[in-house]
């Protein structure tokens, strides 16, 4: 008797105790977490240059003008010429090939955005931006190497700026002003070395006229930013500038802007540094394969200032009651209306959308016509079933600009004019003159007649990456309103689900539990009987 | 048989006597808040807005705030004098509007929707039975229906002016 009492309290401690291990086995199991590889790599940024320029005797004359800096940085830098010459910095365009377009040149040369719509005819305000020393009308001469701006990249003195209106010339006697002074360029020229943050930074945060406007993720906040900001880039971290990862070789620099590049290559990867399988952990390296490391680890961007997520140009050239142009802001500081730029919105801590990329895109060209709204000034190939496509974070720039109703083609605008009475929008706000100046400096067709249609730009992020505590956790994908509840074309864990499948699965466990129940009661009559 | 019957009183009263947590983060706050409001999209309040159903817009943010921008139709009510305003007459009558009763429709917003989550909370636990929390906010609304925003101009330019109806010399 005691006996069968015995073996009925192990049998039921058995019962009880072993579901129990299994259970904290499988959650020990799932709680494991890898330790991430340890990174280790010389950083470029703390190269130091073995040559002190300020030695050579031909930096060390007065110069008068930047050609001259050119050609005495060549003297020495034999070759240089024809590697700067060759890369899209130079050219602004770049023959690629566009699936079902094929080999067409394409770059901020002549392609058309929805921010200043486009560059070309505003070239004294836009090609400030360019490398080269005046491109301020079609003249610019891209085959004389003296027309390189070797300084711009390389100035280490903080002093060398281009001045504003001034097609990339920086400021000569006759043109300085309290904000623009004359470089002293042989205190630069002795004191050049790989380009800094800063010297990437004067043009890449300021893209769309103002800091932060075009990338969300690239901004002046870089230059001296925790690493909630940016762990690569964290003053309080690795300290990394821009070559570091963006290497170069010949002067070609890796890492292509996805918003105006076609062609995968060229590219640069994480994967370069932090290898394909950097977590140590089976699961969380599988995601490789379809999500890309940024959609994790940049969580939001425009994580120090404000991002423009909208513009509306209909609503721009209203005037006060002088005919001047007015502005207004938002609740945050920035600049809601601009009577030269129209309506935007802003935000900052901006949670990406997410859609399939593969690496090639494709653009608006100005020979397209308008075919759908909202226009899609580019377009991010790929899909679940591309094998080469993943998940990415994009900012997409959503707005209004005008376009020509009759040839239903975007309309290049003639933004900026040194002054009134040349057509210029921003100072004579005439849309109508601005339209045909645009397009005409563009060789395009304008019918007269104009609009304004909806259109948006997608700009995939890469940067702003967050410290691993602040990664995406699990579930803010795995739900059913998660962050990738817009991606419909697969079969997501924890967010797809099929109610027949659950009626089933629920009726099983509900079944089996019934079972474990009845089959409990049955051992405890059934003991009571025995004795 | 006795001191079992006390331990158990003695560990049922521990646990009803336990205290709100004294130590939350505003993150676990909103966090907690989340989980028992109500939120709706900025299509589904413009519904509601060209509906026949009895409303109130509710800006949660700072006056400061809402001049620059805000939802037409929009009252403001900063959270912090949220608990006082909500039910005073005078405050709704200043308003030109009339107090809203605990059984109609709150739709409460802030920047990006923390704020008015916690608002939320407060009014839920004052008795009011309707309370949603636009998705997002301010900005989600401003993105999705840019052509729909309003703002306080003269205020912004420093208020109505101000006359002197003294009369004399």
């Amino acid at each position: 008797m005691k006996n069968q009492f015995s073996k009925s309290v192990m049998a039921l401690l058995v019962s009880l105790l072993l579901p129990l291990a299994v259970l904290l086995i499988t959650l020990k199991v799932a709680a494991y977490k890898g330790t991430p590889e340890v990174v280790n790599v010389k950083l470029k940024s703390e190269y130091i240059s073995s040559v002190d320029h300020s030695q050579f005797e031909i930096l060390q004359q007065e110069f008068e003008h930047p050609r001259d800096v050119t050609a005495a940085c060549l003297s020495c830098h034999t070759g240089r010429d024809e590697e700067v010459m060759a890369t899209a910095h130079w050219k602004w365009e770049r023959e690629e090939e566009i699936p079902g377009r094929g080999v067409v040149s394409v770059g901020k040369k002549n392609l058309l955005n929805n921010f200043c719509t486009g560059a070309n005819g505003n070239n004294g305000s836009c090609m400030r931006c360019h490398i080269g020393l005046g491109w301020k009308d079609k003249s610019f001469d891209f085959a004389d190497n003296l027309n390189i701006d070797c300084l711009v990249c390389h100035d280490q003195t903080d002093t060398y700026f281009k001045q504003k209106g001034q097609g990339g010339m920086p400021a000569t006697p006759e043109t300085a002003n309290a904000a623009y002074q004359v470089p002293d360029y042989q205190y630069v020229s002795q004191n050049v070395g790989l380009p800094k943050k800063n010297n990437c930074g004067i043009c890449h945060f300021y893209g769309g006229g103002g800091n932060n406007v075009k990338h969300g993720d690239l901004e002046e906040a870089l230059l001296s930013c925790s690493k909630d900001v940016d762990v690569h880039m964290a003053a309080d971290g690795p300290d990394m500038a821009c070559i570091d990862c963006h290497t170069t070789e010949r002067h070609n620099i890796q890492g292509k802007l996805y918003s105006v590049s076609s062609a995968n290559h060229n590219r640069i990867d994480c994967d370069q540094c932090h290898t394909t399988t950097p977590h140590n952990d089976a699961i969380l390296d599988n995601h490789f394969e379809k999500v890309a490391c940024q959609t994790c680890h940049i969580p939001e961007y425009a994580k120090a200032n404000a991002t423009k997520l909208y513009w509306d140009w209909s609503s721009a050239g209203l005037t006060d009651d002088h005919g001047n142009g007015y502005s207004e802001d938002d609740a945050d500081g920035n600049h809601n209306y601009l009577s030269i730029k129209g309506n935007f919105v802003w935000d900052d801590h901006v949670k990406p959308e997410y859609y399939w990329f593969n690496g090639t895109a494709d653009h608006y060209l100005a020979e397209d016509t308008v075919t759908t709204i909202p226009v899609k000034i580019n377009t991010l190939f790929g899909e679940y079933r591309d094998s080469t496509a993943k998940i990415w974070p994009v900012k997409v720039h959503r707005g209004k600009q005008i376009y020509d109703t009759g040839n239903k083609t975007l309309i290049s605008l003639k933004l900026w004019a040194a002054q009134k009475g040349e057509g210029a929008f921003w100072k004579d706000f005439d849309w109508e003159e601005a339209a045909r100046l645009g397009m005409e400096y563009n060789d395009r067709p304008y019918t007269g007649n104009y609009d304004f249609v909806e259109s948006e730009v997608y700009w995939p992020i890469n940067h702003m990456v967050s410290p691993k505590e602040q990664t995406l956790t699990c579930v803010e994908c795995h739900q059913r309103d998660g962050r990738l509840a817009g991606l419909n074309d697969f079969y997501l864990p924890g967010r797809d689900y099929n109610k027949s499948v659950d009626y089933a699965g629920f009726g099983l466990i509900f079944l089996t539990l019934i079972g474990i129940v009845a089959h409990f009661l049955g051992r405890i009559v059934a003991f009571f009987k025995n004795r | 048989m006795k001191k079992l019957i006390i331990y158990t009183a003695c560990l049922f009263g521990l646990l009803s006597c336990q205290t709100q947590p004294s130590n939350l983060t505003v993150d676990l706050m909103v966090e907690n808040a989340s989980k028992i409001i109500t939120t709706v999209s900025p299509t589904d309040l413009m519904k509601i807005m060209e509906s026949e159903e009895i409303f109130n817009v509710i800006d949660v943010r700072q006056n400061t705030e809402h001049y620059y921008g805000f939802i037409p139709g929009a009252v403001n009510i900063p959270r912090g004098s949220i608990e006082f305003n909500i039910a005073t007459e005078n405050f709704w009558e200043t308003e030109g509007l009339y107090m809203p009763t605990k059984e109609e429709t709150l739709i409460l917003y802030c920047k990006k929707g923390k704020r008015s989550a916690l608002a939320a909370q407060t009014l839920m636990q004052m008795g009011f039975k309707k309370v949603l929390v636009l998705d997002g906010g301010w900005k989600n609304w401003e993105l999705s229906f840019p052509d729909f925003c309003d703002k306080n101009l003269e205020m912004l330019a420093g208020g109505p002016a101000k006359h002197d109806d003294g009369g004399g010399c």
